[in-house]
């Protein structure tokens, strides 16, 4: 009975209240339904790591070690992204390009706020990467700097993007009337032609590349899943990239980030700040595309709902969903899904743009 | 024979001995530039570097701040030129094949 006496007497409330975190996760995936191919594996794992003798800690940093170090599990999920992708209503009306990189806003300002509380240039960077809204990229450019705060970044990414139900629409009506939230938009959706759709992905992928080649990676593999949905002569792949691949990565996915997760690295202050300034990034996403809109506006004949704004923040489909209900509860007869929808794929593109812009104005630490 | 495959193994031996030696060269050519870098950081040993990463401390940096906002600026500038060309981009695919299904039709 030494044993067990023994194993009982290594547990701490550091532990315990670790357990109460992942079972949080776990109760939020299957409850509310807020992410549950991520939150479900996290919780779990945050469980695993946090027995005594470490649990399954070992185990689980294998797969930390090959798919999150290597950053390969990000940009594999990235094939399946974008072969879900419909770049259709963006291409419909490519203004809707310019509210996908407004909407990053939260990103820029999210750093000067981690540099004011003395978070080095690269931690910084790393946090305020949470606002683009976008659970691979954010790993990946957490990872690319080897921060100490992966585990709470990671949690704070996908917990937000969960939430953006509850977070966006309170900051869309601070700085909206009521009058600009009841504006309608017409939906006149332009033919995309077959070239056009094949091109759209290979021409973001050279533009990236050039631009900013520390992004190439997340850019073209996410550019790779669409050329494969929009070829048409791949469908099978296409198929296996949307639903196989998408499924496996996410269930590895979150159980490998487990490792980062150990009370010793995620029960400390700097978690607490990390999940603030996440909030602060994901409002300031939102209300940086508002702005952008109603400014917009100004050059517009035909002026755009600045609620679409919003939806350029890339957490897909969810704010587009978002902004469409909104519409819907002002006035029942304004349907803006298509056009947030538009803005919603931009943001997709411009927040990995962002990541890579991030990358290359930050460099690593020797 | 016996006398040529001692001669071998002998041969063998010093082969692997040098090879081991250069790989401890190198190690402690490692060694020496981490122990440069940690100098210059102010810090003694890289244990003790670890514990200066972990131990990050609430400060209000004001001076940081102001900095940052280079960043702020060169990012979202870059974001849109980007974004820009990508839009200019798909309006002249527009155009083009646009022209071309109208020709067609």
């Amino acid at each position: 009975m030494d044993w067990l006496l023994q194993n009982i007497q290594g547990i701490t409330w550091q532990m315990m209240v670790m357990w109460v975190i992942g079972g949080a996760l776990i109760f939020l995936a299957i409850k509310r339904e807020m992410e549950p191919t991520l939150l479900l594996p996290m919780g779990l794992g945050a469980i695993l790591v946090n027995l005594p003798e470490w649990g399954a800690l070992k185990e689980l940093n294998i797969l930390y070690e090959a798919g999150i170090a290597t950053e390969l599990f990000p940009l594999l999920l990235f094939i399946g992204i974008g072969a879900m992708i419909d770049f259709g209503p963006l291409l419909s009306n490519p203004k809707m390009l310019l509210c996908g990189a407004a909407a990053q806003f939260g990103i820029f300002f999210t750093f000067t706020l981690a540099r004011l509380l003395g978070f080095t240039p690269q931690d910084a960077a790393s946090i305020s990467i949470i606002g683009a809204a976008d659970g691979p990229t954010s790993i990946f450019v957490a990872q690319y700097y080897g921060t100490q705060f992966l585990g709470a970044i990671i949690v704070a990414a996908y917990s937000y993007m969960a939430l953006v139900p509850i977070v966006q629409p309170p900051c869309i009506r601070l700085v909206t009337t009521k009058k600009e939230r009841l504006m309608r938009m017409e939906y006149n959706p332009a033919n995309i032609s077959r070239t056009t759709r094949i091109l759209f992905p290979i021409f973001v992928t050279f533009i990236a590349g050039i631009a900013a080649p520390k992004s190439v990676a997340l850019v073209g593999f996410l550019m790779f899943g669409n050329l494969l949905r929009e070829c048409l002569v791949l469908d099978s792949l296409s198929e296996t990239a949307q639903k196989v691949l998408a499924n496996l990565i996410s269930l590895v996915l979150g159980l490998s980030v487990a490792p980062v997760m150990t009370a010793d690295r995620f029960l400390n202050i700097n978690t607490i700040m990390i999940l603030l300034l996440g909030l602060v990034a994901f409002c300031f996403d939102t209300i940086g595309g508002v702005f952008f809109v109603k400014f917009l506006n100004l050059f517009l004949k035909k002026k755009i709902n600045p609620m679409v704004g919003a939806a350029g923040i890339s957490a897909f489909p969810m704010s587009s969903r978002v902004v469409h209900k909104m519409g819907l509860k002002e006035d029942p007869q304004n349907f803006l899904l298509m056009h947030a929808a538009g803005a919603n794929v931009a943001g997709q593109i411009a927040s990995v743009i962002a990541g890579g812009m991030i990358i290359s104005l930050i460099p690593v630490l020797a | 024979m016996a006398a040529i495959d001692e001669q071998a193994l002998v041969e063998s031996y010093e082969m692997q001995l040098s090879e081991q030696q250069e790989q401890l060269d190198s190690l402690s050519a490692q060694v020496e530039e981490q122990g440069a870098y940690l100098e210059s950081l102010g810090m003694e040993s890289e244990e003790e570097a670890l514990a200066s990463e972990a131990s990050f401390e609430l400060r209000i940096d004001f001076q940081a701040f102001g900095n940052a906002w280079g960043v702020v600026l060169q990012g979202m500038v870059g974001i849109f030129v980007v974004i820009a060309i990508i839009m200019a981009i798909v309006m002249l695919l527009n155009k083009i094949t646009g022209k071309k299904k109208e020709k067609e039709a």
